[in-house]
């Protein structure tokens, strides 16, 4: 008796029930605001490690925006299906455990397929695992909100990071090693251009990016409070 | 919502397994593409000390490695030991062994120079307890020789003999190829873990590397000298004469540990150099 009235209820329940379309105006906002207005780099001022470390050249960079995207998209999937389930006093361990686990896949595929990357990345890509933007996006997003939402922030925060990485690492191959991928630009121009070490150090980082937040802030007028 | 303990065990209990178990997956799945990129890596630097492998693909790398080189593994009294096999000798293992024989010359030299300006007979006896036990070290140590062969036949036309040192930041390593006369250096290729991108770095640049071409590691009279790398950069070519090589500017550091590890393995090698050479002599006579 019980059963069939259950049945009957969820019947008459779903047509009700609209479902939000794929790409509604509130998830596409989840997906972009972290491309800009919410950059975690630029706006959070998370991450800043890495992005100093990677960006002497495109190529590795390349490789750690595609490595942070993958690994940031799946736990925030990852730990949006079991929210419900993680007990909340360890929440921040099972969260790492799942970040590191990601991590380690990442770097065995790499060692495994693309060696020369791995000896020039190694280090860094095992410090995903420190990178607060992965752990910001799970603890504020991902413990909150459903899977599908989850998977988009992690979209956007990805790419969020990645194209500001990518930024800086371009000015920073470009002018300290005259190249863009390893492509020698000044030489093929035909211009002499001594390239500038400082660059290759990471205050010539530290500079790039505080040119690029000032722009970006003085473009959207973001102001801390 | 708060979760009892026997919950919270159980959870990371089973969260545990999970991880565990997806990471040991990944690793034995993994394991062969592993084993294979980082044989076709040691490969492809070997084959760098003595001829391009820029253009080469993975293959053709493997093939040519085949076809031209022959290895053996000698001891530091240059007698060759049969039961190794050189491409398996883990050179960084042996490395830090032989780093603390290093240390202990160093520490033994030291004292030695004290004990000859203050007589003091307990530095010199430590000295020489130092050096045994320096000695004694490498002794054990394994030394891989890799012999090049350009054409068809057995005639050896380099020889390359891997060295590890220590560079500013962290290890260095590489190859150093001798001609067959086991004086003039035929190629370098020299590798890093950690050192700055753009000065120290420069090190693995062709650049850099061909400076060391053509460059002589014994003197007229017939001593080890090896060769070395000098501070600062743009120094004309016959000012360096055959025992130096122009430096790389803001990396005198990282030159000074190149050089560190290419006397060092010079010497290493130093008795199979002198048997290869004497066996020469013979066979010529």
């Amino acid at each position: 008796m019980s059963t069939e009235t259950t049945e009957v209820q969820s019947e008459v329940k779903k047509p009700k029930k609209v479902s939000e379309p794929l790409l509604s105006k509130r998830r596409k906002q989840i997906l972009s605001d972290p491309l800009n207005e919410d950059n975690p780099i630029t706006v959070q001022v998370l991450g800043i490690c890495s992005a100093l470390a990677v960006t002497v050249k495109l190529q590795p960079t390349l490789i750690m925006s595609i490595a942070v995207i993958f690994v940031i998209v799946f736990s925030n999937l990852i730990i949006s299906l079991m929210r419900n389930l993680i007990p909340t006093r360890v929440r921040i361990i099972v969260q790492l455990a799942v970040i590191a686990s990601l991590v380690t896949i990442v770097s065995e595929v790499l060692k495994a397929y693309s060696y020369p990357m791995y000896k020039v990345l190694g280090a860094f890509v095992g410090l995903i695992i420190t990178n607060c933007i992965v752990m910001g996006r799970l603890e504020a997003f991902a413990m909150g909100n459903k899977p599908y939402d989850s998977l988009l922030d992690g979209f956007g925060s990805g790419f969020g990071y990645a194209w500001i990485i990518l930024t800086v690492a371009f000015f920073r191959e470009l002018l300290g090693s005259g190249s863009i991928f390893n492509f020698k630009v000044f030489e093929e121009l035909g211009i002499a251009y001594q390239a500038n070490s400082m660059m290759v150090d990471s205050v010539g980082a530290f500079i790039i990016l505080g040119i690029l937040i000032w722009v970006q802030r003085y473009v959207t007028g973001y102001v801390e409070n | 919502m708060r979760q009892s303990n026997g919950y919270v065990i159980i959870f990371t209990a089973i969260l545990t397994v999970v991880v565990g178990g997806a990471m040991a997956l990944t690793s034995v799945a993994l394991k062969p593409a592993q084993q294979k990129s980082i044989e076709l890596d040691t490969k492809s630097q070997i084959l760098s000390a003595v001829t391009d492998v820029s253009e080469m693909k993975n293959n053709e790398i493997l093939t040519f490695y085949k076809e031209h080189i022959s290895s053996l593994v000698v001891d530091v009294n240059g007698e060759e030991i049969d039961d190794a096999v050189a491409e398996k000798v883990n050179v960084n293992k042996q490395f830090r062994k032989l780093f603390k024989a290093q240390k202990q010359r160093r520490e033994a030299a030291k004292l030695t120079q004290l004990a000859e300006r203050t007589g003091d007979e307990e530095a010199k006896k430590e000295a020489e307890t130092l050096i045994k036990s320096a000695e004694a070290i490498e002794e054990e140590a394994l030394f891989p020789v890799f012999k090049y062969t350009e054409g068809e036949g057995d005639n050896v036309d380099a020889y390359i003999f891997p060295v590890y040192g220590n560079g500013l930041w962290n290890n260095i390593f590489g190859y150093i190829a001798l001609e067959n006369n086991l004086n003039v250096i035929k190629g370098v290729s020299f590798g890093h873990v950690g050192e700055t991108p753009g000065l120290g770095a420069r090190i693995t640049n062709q650049d850099v590397k061909s400076r060391y071409n053509g460059k002589t590691i014994f003197s007229d009279a017939g001593e080890l000298v090896s060769v070395t790398m000098v501070k600062g950069e743009g120094n004309p070519e016959d000012k360096l004469g055959p025992h130096k090589v122009d430096g790389m500017s803001g990396a005198t550091l990282t030159a000074n540990g190149v050089n560190q590890m290419l006397e060092a393995y010079l010497h290493y090698y130093l008795d199979y150099i002198d048997k290869k050479k004497s066996g020469e002599v013979q066979a010529a006579l």
